[in-house]
């Protein structure tokens, strides 16, 4: 049993009901989540209901905050311990909840673990004591962020993980004072305002770069407090407001200001002066993953561990990394038709990459377009990288391609995209047209992979509108991007063995692509509109 | 653009029958070469302006404060229709979403056709084996 609940031994049976308060358990944590002490102490949920009965952890006020916590119990219980405490820092930040969603959002995007824990707790932290609850980031800006991350280039990549890397240090070593944590989420932050900038035919993704690139350095080691009031245009620091909000009279342009400083830190930091109040003290000799001095106050000691549990890992530089980015390349390649390349090159790339057999013309194309991704691409891929791609696809094959879809579809959608495949949903018990008519009735389209059997060839289609007010009588609207065709036709011909004509000769649904995760929060971005009917759905 | 005269806001609700406006423009948009990552940064920069709006905002300041984006003709000319002679806080948030939407329409259109290839690997002939074959003897 895990130690996420107080220890106790269970002391109801046989199904009776009893009221009582819960003791103080012996993990902070635990008074967090009810669920965590059901799991795994408990066998009255009732019971441990009364304890938070019109709080805001009510679970009976909030359905799906209750079921986060279940989700949180389980993860609290089967997690090592630096998951563990890095929950307890969550549950402990002035942003549980939304921090909580992040996590559980990043843990989907298949983020590397050291960045998950960085932006959720970013987005956990708060940045002033008093007034506006607001985290560092928002749960969907952390989501954006680290996919932009995965998808940037193998230079972008570099240069941002040594940037993380440096974070909280001033010349001698680790500040004390400093926050990497929240120095970390805030240039991750800075790459997420500027995706629209580094993608692979971007103009200016050297600007982009470069701007993260003195945004990391003017805010290395700068204090908590710094960094909470110069990275926002929001006034919660009175004595900090940034002199284009302070001297401005139009409420409308003001607004936009601080809207534009929320998405961007970079615009704020450098609206405040670009400058920030230094931790200067130098570090602690000892290293961080030392055992503690018994006799240090326990802060330190805890900051020590801390330290040691935000260390960066290496950086993944494996080949098939970059493969991602070059099918975006590729997919806006496609779209702009031969402004950027020819139909015949992006082929013959991507035949390349896939693994294809390669006859002399193609090679000739193939040649051709690598020169175009070289020359106008920015920061794609390196030769090296093409041919290791290539020989994964011809061999092994441990590139992750359903995390490669999710990456690419959820770039500019509201949701996390994660593969099904149909057989396996039917052979769990579960209902994939539900699950694909639930998310068209929350406004996700469902992309579906078609694959035929005779030979070798896969299509994609979209789901993207619905009818019918029953199961069985659910007529899906897919589309076929490529081609411009629409079809409208019965749910459940999709689980056909075999599909009608118009999707291929002997072809059967093989997969679709759920948005999941941050759908729990009411889009866009994480923020409700109750005016319009967008409301948080927590 | 004619369907913005009646504005996006029908019932308190954004309207029920802009989805087909949204494929159209998403496919014009495309064509036109408008990136779709501006687009999508654009939907973010409104829904937050929205919640910070207190007093309604003209399509003039609009402009003035996303010019940094670098917008093209046609997302200016949307904004303007969409805007008029001023929003309301609930007006911009509900252009936001409508521009999330176009974003999102925009994208289906740029990588569900790329799913296929994303997916792909060789099939696995006797040269195939034969390399993971190789590979497993020279990793031992």
């Amino acid at each position: 049993m895990g130690r996420g609940g107080s220890g106790r031994a269970p002391i109801v049976g046989g199904g009776e009901k009893v009221r009582r308060r819960l003791r103080a358990p012996e993990d902070p944590a635990a008074e967090l989540m009810p669920a965590a002490e059901f799991l795994g102490n408990e066998t009255d949920f009732a019971a441990i209901l009364e304890g938070f009965r019109d709080t805001p952890f009510d679970p009976a006020r909030r359905r799906v905050l209750g079921r986060l916590m279940g989700m949180f119990a389980m993860d609290y219980q089967g997690a090592q311990p630096v998951e563990r405490r890095f929950l307890r820092r969550l549950l402990a930040a002035g942003n549980p909840r939304e921090g909580y969603v992040a996590n559980r959002g990043l843990h989907l995007c298949g983020a590397p673990p050291v960045i998950r824990r960085t932006l959720a707790l970013g987005v956990a932290e708060i940045r002033f004591a008093r007034g506006r609850v607001v985290g560092f980031l928002g749960a969907v800006q952390a989501r954006v962020a680290a996919t932009t991350f995965r998808l940037l280039g193998p230079r972008g990549r570099e240069l941002l993980w040594g940037l993380l890397t440096l974070a909280g240090h001033g010349d001698a070593g680790p500040l004390p004072d400093a926050d990497r944590v929240i120095e970390r989420a805030l240039i991750l932050k800075a790459v997420a305002a500027r995706r629209h900038r580094l993608g692979p035919w971007s103009r200016d993704g050297e600007t982009a770069l470069a701007e993260i690139s003195a945004f990391a350095v003017g805010i290395r080691g700068c204090t908590r407090q710094s960094l909470a009031a110069r990275t926002t245009l929001i006034p919660g620091d009175p004595k900090q407001i940034a002199p284009i909000i302070a001297g401005l009279d139009d409420p409308a342009a003001r607004a936009g200001l601080i809207a534009r400083g929320e998405i961007d830190p970079v615009f704020a930091w450098q609206a405040h002066g670009a400058s920030g109040e230094r931790a200067t003290a130098p570090a602690a000799t000892a290293p961080a993953a030392t055992a503690p001095d018994a006799t240090a106050p326990a802060a330190t000691a805890e900051s020590q561990v801390h330290a040691a549990d935000d260390a960066l890992p290496d950086l993944d530089r494996s080949a098939l990394v970059d493969r991602p980015r070059l099918h975006w390349a590729f997919a806006q390649a496609r779209v702009r038709r031969a402004e950027i390349m020819l139909p015949g090159e992006r082929e013959a790339l991507s035949d390349f990459i896939t693994g294809g057999k390669m006859h002399d013309k193609k090679v000739v194309l193939k040649d051709s377009g690598w020169r175009i991704v070289k020359d106008k691409g920015f920061d794609i891929a390196g030769e090296e990288a093409m041919q290791g791609i290539r020989l994964d696809a011809q061999g092994i094959y441990r590139f992750d391609s359903a995390r490669a879809l999710g990456d690419l579809l959820s770039r500019y959608t509201g949701a996390t995209y994660v593969r099904r495949m149909f057989s396996d949903q039917i052979t769990a018990g579960a209902d994939p047209l539900k699950q694909i008519v639930t998310a068209l009735i929350r406004g996700l389209a469902v992309p579906i992979v078609v694959h035929e059997l005779k030979i070798t060839l896969v299509k994609a289609f979209a789901a993207i509108g619905w009818q019918g007010d029953s199961a069985g009588a659910w007529q899906v609207e897919l589309t076929e991007p490529s081609m411009g065709k629409e079809m409208h036709l019965p749910a459940k011909t999709l689980l056909l063995p075999v599909l009608p004509p118009d999707f291929g000769r002997r072809a059967r649904a093989e997969a679709y692509m759920a948005p999941a995760a941050l759908d729990l929060l009411a889009p866009p971005f994480g923020i409700p509109f109750p005016a319009l009917g967008i409301e948080d759905q927590l | 653009m004619e369907y913005l005269q009646k504005g996006l806001i029908d019932g308190g609700k954004l309207r029920d029958d802009l989805m087909p406006h949204v494929r159209t423009l998403a496919a014009s948009w495309i064509e036109t070469g408008v990136d779709v990552g501006v687009v999508d940064i654009l939907a973010e920069h409104l829904a937050r302006w929205a919640v910070e709006l207190e007093a309604p905002v003209g399509f003039e300041q609009i402009a003035a404060g996303t010019a940094y984006l670098d917008l093209a003709p046609d997302v200016t000319e949307l904004l303007r229709e969409a805007v008029g002679q001023q929003a309301s806080a609930t007006e911009l948030a509900a252009l936001a979403v409508h521009l999330v939407d176009i974003a999102e329409a925009m994208a289906l259109v740029i990588f569900v056709p790329e799913l296929p290839a994303l997916s792909a690997k060789a099939d696995r002939t006797g040269d195939a084996a034969r390399m993971v074959g190789v590979a497993r003897h020279l990793k031992g």
